[in-house]
């Protein structure tokens, strides 16, 4: 049976995901054992034309040419997995979603005529049909070989999508917020990091974006008691997953009280 | 049993005695701000003078100089994670020349020896020895780990406010499945314990240990202080009429005002000491045609719980949370013939928004009689 | 005191190697697979509607009820829809390829307890399999029944399982058969309409009639629903049914439905102890 081959493709975005493919040292030699590496510009300068049995897609959808290329990639992949938060939701690049685009533009660059941007940085699946989504700022590259695994045999990658708190359990970690106070963000996050940041007595900061039934809330409600000012509540909500839907929907009702 | 006085300075000769017996020794540590459980040296390592306080979605610690070695009431840690550890391997394959071959993965286990835990965690314990070793099918790697278990309670003289044990009848006092009970008595010019044993084996640790037989004064001192902690409990739940009320009306729009509160983050199940429920995910390596199979908590509050034909059975927030409360409150009795709940409290406290499962049960019974 | 030396010691969760012999491809998305063990010991013995845990290493376990005639065990099947990566995997192997296989579990049609009585059989859809091993176990001693009539629904023509069973049901005196499609079809003759609008026709003693029903969850609601209305004692409507379920024996807790665990108090119940379950919403 011949190696699916597997395309990396990089949209707005800093590379973090990709590295975490580059990451996997140990495990990397098994992967490019079961899969044909066609194409990752960052790992290897070899390319090979399309179509490929597998895109890995970071990033998300800031300019004018993303548009027509997202779909060029759409159209040469048997499967298309997004991978990371940008490519998730947007990535904290979507904060320009809550503001004024031009005025960037204007404030940033000597030469804004030269530059051509959307108005908006958006998921990959709103743009064409996502097959997989890998969540996480970065993504969790164990979850990238689990994915990888799970296509070389057919079966459903196990991808949790319940909150991080069951990750602080699984590997006792005490709860942050009930012991100390601290504001955390993980009964409403999605779980994948391997609850990292609790096990460091930080509050999570939902890079993973929202779980599965995020009752935002209900834990807002619990930071203001815990003494978190409203905007600072707003702010934790709008970092690597801003846009994601329910944290954009809440946040912006909190910005307007 | 005739019970003995077993001084500070013999709990030191305990832990050794069990080492030496091949034990692991686990016991309370202050860890992080928090009382947990892990293994122990010697007395040094336990959290002397510290007290816990509690309140829903809450927990503490506060210092003192008092010297009492189990001054607290109950950690988040109870004995779920020595007995039924949150992630396992079940089995993995190897491919024969006779074909695929399925093995158990049995691990090297070191027995264990818990000094410390509570009365709710031993009744925790025997829940889910009921349900882990009731038959017809058991599960084999807890029965091994639950055999190899040394357990020394010691009872609870301080409850916490989100305690309600009492009123479950399993505690603060332990009644069984114990190798020995301690109760720790510290006064003006005394501290000590006093011993019971459990088990032929209990004696034969308390008999290795040459201790003096506890006099009636101190029994009674024992019988008071566990009165007194009783007595002490503010919160409350009757397990028959939670049975019952879980039961009487599972339709009732009080359900849907959980929707409000409830985060879904499932830290009620994964804390209590009775949750039982598992999953199992495929595992494949690259490189190599093995495979193998995982086995995890899982929890009613996750959608894929009950994942089936392309959706989940409890959708709804409430669904989710009702399934919590009514298995363990009312159709564990009819599966098991027990309440789940031993109340320890611990899904009170580690509610990250508080949700006190005595006060729904409550309010579920008075808009139910309105 | 728990006595430790007592308790089993073999895994529950530990499968066994079986081996495709036969493939059968029903439909496009249905096939029934044959398998036979491949660890040199006995295969597993089944009562009718019990079911085995299935699987492939590396994908997963799926419950699935065995499908052939329980008094062959040589001819263990099961038959297969095509639905999540596990059945699809399943679905299409072929022969000579292994699985893995756990069971027997859970309850069985109540074939001795329906002697005697007039014994309705109601399939929707693909629910016709785990009641094959019912059909077949009650025409071997047909006489012991007063009547055996099978009502078996479908969404389309071409859903149809177990053609040539249907063929030799049709064409046996002991067996009365009312096929229905739920709605009109061009290749179509036969009735159109829920099984419930052939109950007329084939309930004929509601009194002494035990009715074993499985389908779709809203259609055994509505055919409990409707026989009981006829007339039939909640206690003589079997039903099996189906959760989410990861261990088969009782320890995963996923298939509960109220106090049940469909593994090991069913899948087969009776209208008496599910039915009202079936009326919560979301249980």
């Amino acid at each position: 049976m011949a190696k699916p081959s597997l395309a990396v493709w990089k949209f707005a975005s800093c590379d973090g995901c990709q590295l975490s493919l580059l990451d996997l040292e140990d495990e990397l030699l098994a992967v490019a054992d079961g899969i044909d590496i066609a194409h990752f510009p960052e790992a290897t300068t070899a390319h090979r034309g399309g179509p490929y049995d597998v895109s890995l897609v970071e990033g998300s959808i800031t300019t004018p040419a993303d548009l027509t290329r997202i779909q060029e990639i759409r159209a040469q992949s048997g499967m298309l997995v997004a991978i990371g938060a940008c490519a998730t939701t947007g990535g904290i690049q979507a904060l320009r979603n809550l503001a004024d685009i031009d005025e960037f533009v204007r404030v940033v660059y000597a030469r804004p005529a030269y530059i051509q941007t959307l108005a908006t940085s958006t998921a990959i699946a709103d743009h064409v049909k996502v097959d997989l989504e890998l969540a996480g700022c970065p993504i969790n590259k164990y979850q990238l070989l689990e994915v990888v695994q799970a296509l070389l045999v057919g079966r459903k990658p196990t991808l949790p999508t319940y909150s991080v708190c069951v990750e602080c359990k699984e590997r006792g970690t005490s709860c942050v917020m009930v012991a100390d106070g601290v504001a955390c963000l993980g009964p409403i996050t999605r779980a994948g990091c391997g609850a990292i940041c609790p096990a460091f007595a930080r509050g999570c900061y939902g890079c993973f974006g929202p779980s599965e039934s995020p009752n935002v809330d209900s834990l807002a409600a619990w930071w203001d008691e815990l003494g978190v000012a409203r905007p600072d509540l707003v702010r934790a909500l709008r970092t690597f997953n801003v846009n994601a839907p329910q944290f954009k929907e809440a946040s912006t009702r909190y910005a307007q009280e | 049993m005739k019970r003995a006085i077993l001084a500070p300075t013999d709990l030191d000769n305990l832990i050794a005695v069990l080492s030496e017996r091949g034990f692991e020794v686990l016991g309370p540590t202050l860890d992080s701000g928090v009382v947990t459980l892990s293994s122990i040296d010697s007395t040094a390592d336990l959290p002397e003078g510290i007290r816990d306080e509690m309140s829903p979605g809450r927990y503490y610690i506060k210092a003192t100089s008092d010297g009492e070695l189990f001054g607290y009431a109950v950690g988040p840690t109870s004995l779920k994670p020595t007995l039924f550890p949150s992630r396992r391997q079940v089995w993995t394959t190897e491919n024969t020349d006779q074909g695929i071959i399925f093995r158990s993965s049995v691990p090297d286990l070191r027995p264990v020896a818990v000094i410390g835990a509570r009365p709710c965690d031993a009744a925790a314990m025997a829940v889910q020895d009921e349900a882990l070793l009731g038959g017809p099918y058991i599960d084999t790697d807890y029965a091994r780990r639950r055999r190899d278990l040394f357990l020394v309670v010691v009872n609870c003289t301080r409850p916490a406010s989100t305690c309600f044990c009492a009123s479950m009848g399993t505690g603060p006092a332990v009644s069984e499945g114990f190798d020995i009970a301690l109760t720790e008595l510290k006064l003006d010019t005394r501290h000590f314990f006093v011993a019971e044993s459990g088990s032929e084996r209990g004696q034969e640790v308390l008999d290795q240990l040459g201790l003096d037989p506890a006099d009636p004064d101190d029994e009674e001192l024992v019988r008071v202080a566990l009165e007194v902690a009783a007595d002490s409990m503010e919160r409350t739940l009757d397990p028959v009429d939670a049975y019952s009320v879980l039961r009487a009306q599972p339709e009732h729009p009080y359900w849907e005002t959980i929707v409000e509160r409830c985060l879904t983050c499932a830290n009620c199940t994964m804390v209590c000491p009775t949750c039982f429920c598992v999953t199992t995910e495929p595992v494949t390596s690259l490189g190599d045609e093995s495979a193998g199979e995982e086995r995890r908590w899982d929890s009613c509050f996750s959608l894929d719980y009950s994942f089936m034909g392309g959706s989940p059975v409890r959708e709804t927030v409430e669904s989710r949370y009702r399934q919590w409360l009514t298995h363990k409150l009312s159709t564990w009795f009819d599966q098991f013939g027990t309440s789940g709940c031993v109340g320890c409290g611990r899904c009170i406290t580690w509610c990250p928004v508080g949700i006190d499962l005595t006060e729904e049960v409550r309010h579920l019974r008075e808009q139910i009689d309105a | 005191m728990l006595d430790f030396a007592a308790l089993p010691t073999v895994d529950p969760m530990l499968p066994r190697p079986f081996r495709v012999v036969r493939v059968l491809r029903e439909t496009s998305d249905v096939t029934t697979l044959t398998f036979e063990p491949a660890d040199g010991l006995a295969t597993i013995a089944f009562g009718p509607a019990q079911m085995g845990m299935v699987g492939l290493p590396g994908l997963g376990e799926v419950p699935i009820s065995f499908s052939s005639d329980p008094a062959d065990p040589s001819q263990l099947a099961m038959t297969i829809r095509r639905a999540g990566a596990i059945t699809s995997a399943l679905v299409d192997l072929s022969a000579g390829d292994s699985v893995s296989m756990r069971g027997p579990y859970g309850t069985e049609w109540p074939m001795e307890a329906a002697e005697g009585h007039h014994l309705l059989i109601v399939a929707g859809g693909l629910g016709l399999a785990p009641l094959r091993s019912a059909i077949v176990t009650a025409l071997r001693r047909a006489d012991r029944y007063r009547s055996i009539s099978l009502v078996y629904g479908r969404r389309e023509v071409s859903e149809v399982v177990f053609a040539d069973d249907l063929a030799a049901w049709e064409a046996n005196p002991a067996m009365s058969m009312h096929l229905t499609l739920d709605r009109a079809d061009p290749d179509w003759s036969g009735p159109i309409g829920l099984v419930t609008s052939r109950m007329d026709a084939a309930l004929l003693d509601p009194a002494s009639t035990t009715a074993m029903v499985c389908g779709p969850d809203v259609m055994m609601h509505a055919v409990g629903a409707d026989l009981t209305q006829r007339g039939v004692a909640r206690g003589k409507i079997w039903l099996t049914m189906e959760r989410n379920m990861k261990c088969g024996v009782g320890l995963c807790g996923h298939c509960q439905f109220g106090p049940l665990f469909i593994c090991k108090d069913g899948p087969v119940l009776n209208w008496a102890t599910a039915g009202p379950f079936y009326l919560i919403a979301e249980v």
